[in-house]
């Protein structure tokens, strides 16, 4: 299966990062390899999208950003779900299945 | 919210420590990748290399990161500004050639602007000024003339529209009893004549009903000029009175500095003190009204124009007025140069308009300099409203500096124009370049630079990135796209300078023409002094004369000494109806002039036939006359003048008859435009009453600037209490051309200005088209081409923009010119010549503004020009 570049999809990706901070704070690098290896691969994530999705997310207050070490003790700018991330992810969850739902009846009845 | 805001803040003022944050955050994600990338077993280069690449355009994804933080707009102007600064300081040449042209332009446009401002735009310097009219009598020819005084008094009385009314005369007069005698303009006026202007004394009062009738205490008004240079500025008035003839008068008030109304006067007083004509065709006075609240100027002349006709009815032949007009009093005053300032205004406009097209041309040639700067910053990820934002930031600051620079301009602009013209200019103390000015200034210059903005974006707006990095490397087809706006430009440029030209070429043979007409008399070597006796009995005063001119006949150099009571070019003196032949049946109409005998030679007015006054004339003997060539001519056509007679007592009250003793040449006493009026001059001995006013001319071998001192103290030995003004012929004739020379420096200045700017825009485009041809002239070179086939080439193509431009120029040329014909003199707005000559100066401005970048194209080294590519 090709990979799908989440580009394509606008709002996905912010989508996609919400969920990944949802286990807990993490470094972009590790974010976009959390989000390859959890869609086994299909999903990949450029840089050129991921860092302005995270500016962007942190802007609008969803997510927060702080500097600590990585696992090799190198300095990396960590990212955290804030309380209101939180709920932007549950409506946007919410959001997801639903249009998801209704492609799939189309898909079937057709 | 609290957390965006600080983010924002953070953003605007932590902007590097954000960068560098950035900048890390990247390296970081960088490194984690070449890391996988080893761990797959790349080598490092490899490893690297493949990071890379996926990473796609760090500089983008830091562009990106950037527009998160919502302070984009302001980020920008400043990135915009110091970008901008940079670029300008970068190309010190061009941006100094794009703000000196700018600010000519955008400097004669505010210099002009602030003269038709300040003399038609803005209202007279007076409260509720447009209720100010000025009313004069119509003749039943439809002319409109002076008041006369009981018909000013019928009508002040009668009508039902008017809230005050006011007659006043003005001239010199010498006044005595501040620091030093002074001859100064003198204004009588009626009582109502300050609160029909609506302007009171500053300090002190203005006349007292009782004060404004024939044996009231005589008192004056001055002027703030007077009381400060004259008077010391002294709060105590009533210590110092003004001497005017023999009468002592008490100064009960100073008018404001901004006062100055009728233009120039010093000193006013009551006019009702003096008892004036009862003939209701004795004219002189001139009137001001103030229309009543509600009023209109339509009621009011309606109202006005029915008192006038029940005059004529109730007084028949003795009266000359059959109606009465009533104008707006900045018309009155405004009303003949309105049409020139105007002129002047369109003019200056085109001339904005051909520095605005060489500075777009030369904007343009930048800008497709800079086509691959704006391709990589398009690849950057710049948009396209990101580099018209760039553009109109450049071209604002251009037009900016470039506004200030023309406001200094303007200032030494409208200095040196009102000093071409003080004399003739309406409202002339009132122009100055003042916030409206300026604020015209920085709203002309913002518009220039949107203006300027356009033509780049026209071009470059919506092109495609790498089109525009592959034709730098080759000049293709859209350069040769700008390459014919540019054409175009030069095009309008030439056009607008032709009419200009032929405008200013029309003014220049005009001058021309009327500097042929012969004055009537030597303007050079001669020095006039002008002196008023007031309230002297005639015989004291022609004696007075007459020990003058003695004195005068006896400082050295001096050839020649002779005075009259109104020299020619200084605004006249009396004329009037004559009776040839004391017959009631043989009217005639000519100049009224007091002359002593040695006038003529001092003027160098030559005498045709007869003889000139001599010693054997004198206040006892048969009066005599001479009467100048055109009135010889038109009432003794056929006949010898000499010994016939003529009865001027209309002038002087003197019904003697005049014995015609010669006849002089002509003079064009309302200079040299004016025809010559037929003209009597009577002998001051025997006519004196007429010539309260005196000029005496004398005629030197030596230096004009060292007569006058002499010529002073011989009138201070004499009597030290008659001030005199003194004016050398050649500064009163040159005075009387101020009108005309005005224009002609504005015109030609203006014309000369884009005449050198088209040149400049010729000049560019064609040294751009060499370049451009650089590799074609090589190969033609190679080929065989002579240096001639080359110049020949080039040349012809800028020539040919040139032709269009002359021919658009001349067309539009022939419709506008009609509109300066009230300025041009015996010459046709449509002269063939003139259009023929501009033709020819342009088309040898324009063949050298070719020739010259040409050259360059001919000292193309083939083998260099074929490598070059």
């Amino acid at each position: 299966m090709k990979n799908i570049q989440t580009d394509l999809l606008q709002g996905t990706l912010d989508l996609l990062v919400l969920k990944t901070l949802q286990a807990g704070p993490t470094h972009g690098w590790d974010i976009a390899q959390r989000i390859q290896q959890v869609s086994q691969g299909i999903l990949r994530v450029g840089q050129g999208s991921l860092y302005p999705a995270l500016h962007r997310l942190e802007a609008q207050g969803w997510i927060a950003s702080e500097w600590g070490a990585s696992e090799n003790n190198r300095r990396a700018k960590f990212y955290k779900l804030t309380a209101a991330g939180r709920k932007q992810l549950a409506a946007e969850t919410e959001i997801w299945e639903r249009f998801t739902g209704a492609v799939k009846l189309i898909l079937k009845t057709t | 919210m609290l957390n965006k805001l600080k983010l924002r803040l953070r953003a605007l003022f932590h902007k590097t420590e954000m960068e560098r944050e950035l900048d890390e955050e990247l390296r970081f994600h960088l490194e984690k990748e070449i890391e996988q990338n080893l761990q797959r077993g790349l080598t490092p280069e490899e490893a690297r290399n493949a990071a890379l690449r996926s990473f796609g355009g760090l500089e983008q994804v830091k562009e990106e990161s950037r527009d998160t933080r919502g302070v984009r707009g302001l980020e920008e102007i400043g990135q915009d500004l110091s970008y901008s600064t940079r670029m300008l300081l970068k190309k010190p040449g061009f941006t100094a050639i794009v703000v000196f042209t700018l600010a000519l332009g955008i400097g004669a446009c505010t210099a002009i602007f602030s003269i038709v401002d300040a003399v038609l735009l803005r209202p007279l310097p007076y409260p509720q000024a447009e209720k100010i009219v000025s009313l004069r009598e119509v003749d039943p020819t439809g002319r409109q003339i002076t008041f006369a005084e009981p018909n000013f008094l019928d009508v002040r009385a009668r009508n039902h529209t008017l809230a005050a009314a006011a007659e006043y005369i003005m001239g010199p007069t010498a006044v005595l009893g501040g620091s030093e005698p002074v001859r100064t303009d003198v204004a009588y006026v009626s009582g109502d004549f300050f609160k029909t202007l609506g302007v009171q004394p500053a300090n002190g009062r203005s006349f007292l009903p009782e004060e404004a009738k024939v044996g009231g205490h005589p008192v004056a008004v001055v002027s703030h000029g007077y009381w400060q240079r004259l008077l010391g500025s002294r709060d105590d008035l009533l210590a110092t009175p003004l001497r005017i003839g023999d009468t002592s008068y008490t100064v009960i008030g100073v008018m404001p500095q901004s006062f100055n109304f009728p233009k120039d006067t010093e000193i006013w007083l009551p006019i009702e003190q003096s008892p004036s004509s009862e003939s209701r065709t004795a004219h002189g006075k001139r009137v001001l009204a103030r229309l009543r609240d509600g009023v209109t100027l339509v009621q009011a002349r309606a109202d006005l124009s029915i008192i006038g006709k029940q005059l004529k009815l109730e007084n028949g032949a003795d009266i000359d007025m059959v109606d009465v007009a009533a104008l707006p009093l900045k018309e009155a005053m405004v009303g003949e140069v309105s049409q020139s300032l105007l002129m002047m205004l369109a003019a200056v406009g085109f001339l904005l308009l051909v520095a605005c097209t060489n500075v777009a041309n030369l904007l343009l040639a930048q800008a497709m300099a800079r086509q691959r700067e704006f391709a990589v910053r398009t690849a950057l990820g710049a948009t396209r409203g990101r580099l018209a934002q760039q553009f109109i930031t450049e071209n604002l600051m251009l037009a900016l500096v470039a506004g200030v620079v023309g406001a200094v301009f303007s200032f030494w602009g409208v200095d040196a124009l009102i000093g071409l013209n003080h004399g003739n200019l309406p409202r002339a103390d009132e122009i100055s370049v003042n916030m409206r000015a300026l604020a015209f200034t920085f709203a002309l210059a913002s518009l220039v630079a949107v203006a300027l903005s356009l033509v780049p974006l026209l071009r470059f707006g919506g092109r495609e990135v790498q089109k525009g990095l592959k034709e730098t490397a080759r000049g293709q087809s859209a350069n040769a796209a700008s390459h014919r706006l540019r054409a175009m430009l030069v095009v309008t440029q030439v056009a607008f300078t032709i009419v200009l030209l032929v405008g200013a070429g029309l003014l220049i043979k005009s001058f021309v023409k009327v500097l042929e007409i012969d004055p009537g008399f030597r303007t050079e070597s001669a020095v006039a002094m002008e002196i008023s006796l007031n309230d002297e009995s005639s015989q004291r005063r022609a004696s007075f004369y007459q020990q003058a001119l003695e004195r005068l006949a006896a400082l050295p150099g001096v050839t020649a000494v002779g005075g009259v009571n109104g020299l020619p070019m200084t605004g006249g003196a009396a004329n009037g109806q004559f009776l040839i032949d004391n017959n009631p049946t043989l009217k005639g109409y000519g100049e009224f002039r007091v002359a002593s005998p040695g006038y003529f030679n001092a003027m160098g007015i030559p005498l045709l036939r007869g003889r000139l006054f001599d010693p054997s004339d004198g206040a006892e003997t048969p009066q005599v006359a001479l009467i100048s060539e055109s009135l010889a001519r038109q009432y003794w056509p056929n006949e010898n003048p000499l010994g016939k007679g003529i009865q001027f007592g209309n002038m002087d009250g003197d019904m003697h008859l005049l014995r015609v003793v010669g006849v002089v040449s002509d003079v064009r006493e309302f200079g040299l435009e004016a025809k010559a009026q037929p003209t009597v001059y009577v002998h001051y001995l025997q006519r004196p009453e007429q010539a309260e006013d005196f000029a005496i001319v004398a005629r030197t071998q030596g230096d004009v600037k060292t007569l006058i001192p002499a010529m002073r103290s011989a009138l201070q030995s004499l009597n030290r209490e008659v001030p005199a003004n003194f004016h050398t012929l050649g500064q009163i004739f040159s005075s009387s051309l101020d009108n005309r020379r005005f224009g002609l420096v504005i015109f030609g200045s203006f014309a000369a200005t884009a005449l050198l700017l088209a040149a400049l825009g010729i000049y560019s485009v064609t040294a751009y088209a060499v370049t451009q041809r650089t590799q074609e002239i090589g190969i033609r070179i190679a080929l065989g081409a002579r240096v001639a086939d080359v110049l020949r080439l080039l040349i012809g193509q800028g020539m040919k923009l040139v032709l269009l431009g002359i021919v658009l120029g001349l067309g539009g040329a022939f419709v506008l010119t009609r509109l300066i014909g009230h300025l041009l003199f015996e010459v046709s707005a449509t002269d063939p010549l003139t259009f023929i000559g501009v033709t020819a100066l342009l088309l040898l401005v324009g063949l050298l503004a070719c020739y010259l970048p040409s050259l360059r194209a001919t000292k193309v080294d083939p083998m260099i020009a074929l490598r070059y590519e």
